[in-house]
């Protein structure tokens, strides 16, 4: 069954099991009995001011107490919040008037009763295994220890689990504010770090050069390939082979007739092509590579430069013997 | 002390498994950069014509790879006397492209107005990259000034 529970800076008040509950880490303490009445009374009177008399009267009703047990519940009670007397964030000293409990820390979470009492009793089980008077948070000097010992009011830390919380008033907890500028910024460095890394990988793929075949199949013994960049590789319409045609027919002949294969690689940089060809059969290879500036000029001149200079590379090959 | 489980943010969690999906995607989904053979050695003949002033040279190269760097020796067959021989130190790989700085380690008196001279000056004045491709098992090297040649190098 839901059930409404106060918490204090995150920690969750459970009255019934005389302990504190942390929202996000799951720890739990436990509180002496004027602890947690104290607690309550201030929970009551969240953001007025209470007078010291108006705080024994209410806590310790009519029993005798000594000068120093108000204070010295104040600060095993802050020190058990995460506040301490110089910031006095959570619980404040009113000089000459009394102690006030921030209301801005204060919200009200609306729980799973039995999660939180099984977790209580699991947590306290385990919690009187490891715990010692030893480890008890309270740091103030030997006499005041003393002081609430007498008092039973030793504070312990035990171990506990994790819950969800659900905001119910109008106070909306800080953790929830903080889990959401938590997410957000994660979803923006996300996107981000995306958006950066596809950028670079487009970018990265424009720069790289393609090598991409011309003709197939048009002539038997010669492949011709074009290499350019990929961010330009569609726009340049440009077929070297046609201005070659006769040429590349009248060499497809002779390597015909000589069993040798030629693979042509051509990139054209403004009025540089580089030019390419491999020369292969059974026994040897040969390759060539061509820079003709100003090849634009003179499409008779760039024909007969290319067939001069295959016909040179193939005349280099070595005859195979025929076995 | 005992140690406390922290407690798992689920957003956060799947924020940080989209950002190593991410990374992994840069990783493996990169563009191919295969890298230069690793030994290189061999002879190549390379020419630079120019049809407006209807000039030819051609040039034998001889190349091989001594730990991270290519030792080139360029020669003549036309000119006996020419001998140019220079050395490639690897630099690093951008977008697959390798980058490489040349040391000029001997020249002969280079005759003024050759084609190659527009080469090794650029050669001498800027980094200069070769990106390596693939073509049916073929490697293929393309040079900055746009130059292509195969592996193995063959003459």
């Amino acid at each position: 069954m839901n059930k409404s529970y106060f918490s204090v800076n995150n920690w969750l008040v459970d009255i019934s099991s005389g302990s504190i509950f942390h929202l996000t880490t799951g720890e739990r303490k436990r509180l002496g009995e004027y602890q947690l009445k104290l607690l309550d009374v201030f929970i009551q009177n969240t953001g007025i001011i209470l007078t010291r008399e108006e705080l024994t009267n209410l806590v310790w009703e009519r029993r005798v107490i000594g000068s120093n047990s108000l204070p010295n519940a104040i600060h095993a009670l802050r020190s058990a919040l995460e506040d301490d007397g110089k910031q006095q964030r959570i619980i404040k000293t009113i000089p000459k008037k009394g102690y006030l409990l921030e209301a801005e820390y204060c919200c009200s979470v609306i729980k799973e009763e039995n999660e939180i009492r099984e977790n209580s009793d699991t947590s306290l089980q385990e919690g009187s295994l490891f715990t010692s008077p030893e480890q008890q948070i309270d740091a103030t000097p030997l006499s005041e220890r003393e002081d609430r010992s007498a008092e039973n009011s030793s504070v312990e830390i035990i171990e506990g689990q994790v819950i969800n919380v659900v905001p119910a008033s109008p106070q909306v907890p800080v953790q929830h504010y903080r889990r959401l500028f938590i997410a957000l910024v994660t979803v923006i460095l996300v996107a981000l770090t995306g958006c950066g890394g596809m950028w670079y990988f487009l970018e990265g793929r424009q720069n790289r050069l393609l090598i991409e075949e011309q003709v197939s199949n048009a002539y038997s013994n010669i492949h011709i390939y074009q290499v350019s960049p990929a961010s330009s590789a569609d726009r340049n319409t440009e077929k070297l082979h046609g201005k070659l045609k006769d040429t590349l027919y009248q060499l497809n002949q002779m390597l015909k007739a000589q069993s040798v294969s030629m693979n042509i690689y051509y990139q054209s940089i403004d009025q540089t092509l580089n030019y390419t060809f491999s020369l292969e059969n059974r026994c040897d290879s040969k390759q060539l590579a061509m820079t003709i500036y100003h090849w634009r000029i003179d499409a008779q001149q760039l024909n007969n430069l290319i067939l001069r200079e295959t016909k040179r590379k193939i005349n280099e090959m070595a005859i195979c013997s025929s076995e | 002390m005992k140690w406390l489980f922290a407690p798992v943010n689920k957003r956060l969690l799947g924020g940080a498994l989209l950002l190593v999906m991410l990374v992994a995607m840069g990783v493996f989904l990169w563009p191919a950069k295969s890298p230069l053979p690793q030994k290189i050695q061999g002879n190549m003949q390379m020419g630079f014509y120019d049809l407006m002033s209807q000039r030819k040279e051609i040039y034998d190269s001889s190349m091989k790879t001594v730990g991270n760097t290519i030792l080139t020796t360029i020669t003549s067959p036309d000119d006996s006397r020419f001998v140019l021989k220079g050395k490639f130190t690897r630099l690093d790989l951008d977008n697959g492209k390798i980058f490489f700085s040349y040391t000029p380690i001997y020249s002969s008196t280079l005759r003024s107005g050759l084609m190659i001279n527009g080469l090794v000056d650029l050669l001498l004045h800027v980094d200069v990259w070769m990106e390596p491709l693939r073509l049916n098992d073929q490697p293929i090297v393309v040079g900055q000034s746009g130059m292509i040649f195969l592996y193995p190098l063959h003459k």
